[in-house]
């Protein structure tokens, strides 16, 4: 699954990044279905690439990959004045005990200037919550 | 007679000057009438003065005098004499007292012939002293293991009525104790240590360690040995309460593992879940669109998630599985590397990864499971293997080493692969955590090695560089090690 939606002017991109073809698969059929453009990437590395080819609107990441954690690729992102406004999500199966979120994310990051992801989504994720969630901040794009 | 000038002829006044004792003669009245050189020494002042003046520093005379006796009865008796200078110091003598007769056979003088011996008695006293208060035990006992002497901790701890031979006070028992040290000692006249367990006169068990040290009084036979035993009965118990804290922070630590298992087990649930959800949403959205290949692509989806679950559960039950005997045998440590090298050979061949071992061949064979064992080896090799495969070094590298260091088992897989970096490294212990592309791994793979680590008393660890590589270690103390079923041990 790639970004194989016709991309039109209007249609706000979202690019996810997930060691699951899986994920990406349902994540990025459930955007299409609400009217976005997705692009995809199996890995941090590649994620980053297409993030710089193709300056998306919205980042959905996750942390644990190959290659390049989705913690690195985040701070590499931010550190770069071209992709640091893009918006990121973390959607990551780790929480509780091992928790990605508010300080445990920050300490793993570098640069302490850097600042915390928009929003952390659980796996599994909230359907409705996470597309009202990208909904609002992507300006209400098209409905279906 | 008169006593202020000698009365003794040379050589006899010689010989009576230079004898080294203090030699002087006392009259019927307790009068110092003469004295050699060396009496007049430490008591210069005795013309013409009492004896009892000169020595006791006393103004009437001694109870209990031994001159009087002897100008009574004649005899020559040996007494020990307390006696104090004039500057108060304390002399201790050996006095010989004997009567000097006249021509009709009466005594008018009495001669004291003494031996200084209060080195000597200091001595004694030291060695007392050493004896009441050395902080052991310690008894002095005859062939016949018969206490002749004891002192005073030895009679606090042991002394039980009617008791007069050492196995009786040692142990309650009524004959000589098997392997006691006092009997070698008495047959070799060499000094023996052992091990004992004793009974104090509360009926409490007393550990002790006794040195039987052979005493020869007369220089020939030895009919003396000296029993010295130092209670370590709190080291004893020291000792197993360390042994039951070991094996306790075994257990915890085995179910902190489980407790992560489980923690980790909820995180890969989640991952199946949301792809169970995923693969319906697709389905759904196929069946929505007429789109056959979406249906498919979901269905699909389903299945793989399907199979995941399955093979999870196998994994779990097989960590779960913790607890069961491990099958453990005498085996050599550096076999079990062979085998494991043996089997990767091809694998690293194909993947353009160089293997290199170091075994050390002299390691003694320990109490293992060799297939857990083997196990956690290959678990960590094919790791390594997977971490150089991603990597893109140009001379990829794995070394393999066995060796024994510091009575631990020590086996060592090193890596030049992708090494990792922190959020990896804390997560490595974790259940269902892997950086492996879908379809690889569990994740179990380390949970497991450590388990497995664990349950043979050892641990893993792991030193990691991003970008240059990892080394995995798991040590096995040889004091840790499971013990043998009896059946095996025999073998």
């Amino acid at each position: 699954m790639a970004a194989k939606a016709g991309k039109s002017e209007a249609k706000k991109t979202v690019l996810i990044i997930d060691d699951e073809p899986d994920i990406v698969t349902y994540l990025g059929l459930l955007l299409e279905n609400q009217g976005y453009a997705v692009i995809s990437a199996l890995d941090g590395q590649e994620g980053l690439e297409l993030a710089k080819r193709e300056r998306p609107d919205l980042v959905c990441l996750d942390i644990m990959m190959p290659r390049k954690t989705g913690v690195a690729l985040y701070g590499e992102m931010k550190a770069d004045p071209k992709l640091k406004k893009i918006p990121c999500v973390i959607i990551s199966a780790y929480e509780s005990a091992y928790s990605f979120k508010g300080q445990a994310f920050r300490r793993m990051v570098q640069d302490k200037s850097i600042p915390e992801p928009l929003r952390f989504f659980e796996k599994p994720i909230d359907i409705p919550a996470f597309l009202g969630f990208v909904d609002g901040l992507l300006n209400k794009a098209k409905k279906k | 007679m008169t006593a202020t000038r000698s009365r003794i002829e040379w050589p006899t006044k010689a010989l009576f000057d230079h004898i080294p004792l203090d030699i002087i003669v006392i009259d019927r009245d307790f009068t110092i009438v003469e004295a050699n050189k060396q009496a007049q020494k430490t008591y210069p002042d005795w013309r013409s003065k009492k004896c009892y003046a000169v020595y006791k520093q006393r103004k009437k005379k001694c109870p209990n005098c031994g001159a009087v006796k002897t100008f009574k009865d004649g005899k020559t008796r040996v007494e020990h004499s307390e006696n104090i200078d004039a500057q108060g110091n304390t002399h201790h003598y050996m006095v010989h007292i004997s009567p000097y007769r006249d021509k009709k056979g009466d005594i008018p003088y009495v001669i004291e012939m003494a031996v200084d011996i209060t080195d000597r008695v200091n001595l004694e006293r030291e060695y007392r002293l050493l004896f009441d208060n050395v902080p052991c035990y310690v008894s002095v006992i005859d062939k016949n293991f018969k206490v002749v002497d004891s002192n005073a901790l030895f009679r606090q701890t042991f002394s039980k009525r009617g008791a007069r031979y050492c196995y009786e006070m040692y142990k309650g028992r009524d004959k000589v104790c098997a392997k006691c040290p006092a009997v070698r000692a008495f047959r070799t006249g060499e000094r023996y240590t052992s091990l004992q367990v004793g009974m104090d006169k509360e009926g409490n068990k007393t550990h002790y360690m006794v040195t039987a040290a052979p005493f020869k009084r007369n220089g020939r036979a030895v009919d003396r040995v000296i029993e010295m035993s130092l209670d370590v009965s709190a080291m004893i118990k020291l000792q197993e309460k360390l042994q039951q804290v070991e094996k306790e922070k075994m257990e915890v630590e085995r179910f902190a593992a489980v407790g992560q298992t489980v923690a980790g087990l909820a995180h890969g649930v989640k991952n199946i879940l949301m792809g169970l959800e995923g693969g319906m949403y697709v389905v759904n959205s196929g069946l929505q669109r007429n789109d056959n290949e979406l249906v498919s692509s979901g269905w699909k989806m389903l299945q793989s998630n399907i199979d995941k679950i399955s093979s999870v559960v196998k994994e779990y039950l097989q960590f779960a599985r913790g607890g069961s005997e491990i099958d453990v045998q005498m085996v050599s440590p550096v076999a079990i590397a062979k085998d494991v090298l043996d089997l990767y050979q091809d694998l690293a061949k194909q993947s353009g990864i160089t293997l290199i071992s170091h075994l050390q061949d002299d390691i003694r064979k320990a109490p293992l499971d060799p297939e857990g064992i083997h196990t956690c080896v290959a678990n960590l090799m094919s790791n390594a293997i997977d971490a150089c495969v991603v990597s893109d070094k140009k001379r990829k590298r794995i070394e393999l080493s066995c060796f024994e260091k510091d009575r631990t088992v020590v086996y060592e897989v090193k890596d030049n692969g992708t090494g990792m970096d922190y959020e990896v490294k804390k997560k490595v212990f974790s259940n269902f955590f892997t950086t492996k592309a879908s379809g690889q791994g569990t994740g179990l793979g380390l949970l497991i090695t450590r388990r497995i680590v664990f349950e043979h008393g050892g641990k893993v660890s792991f030193e990691s560089t991003l970008g240059r590589g990892t080394l995995f270690r798991i040590e096995l103390p040889r004091k840790r090690l499971p013990k043998l079923k009896k059946a095996e041990s025999k073998k």
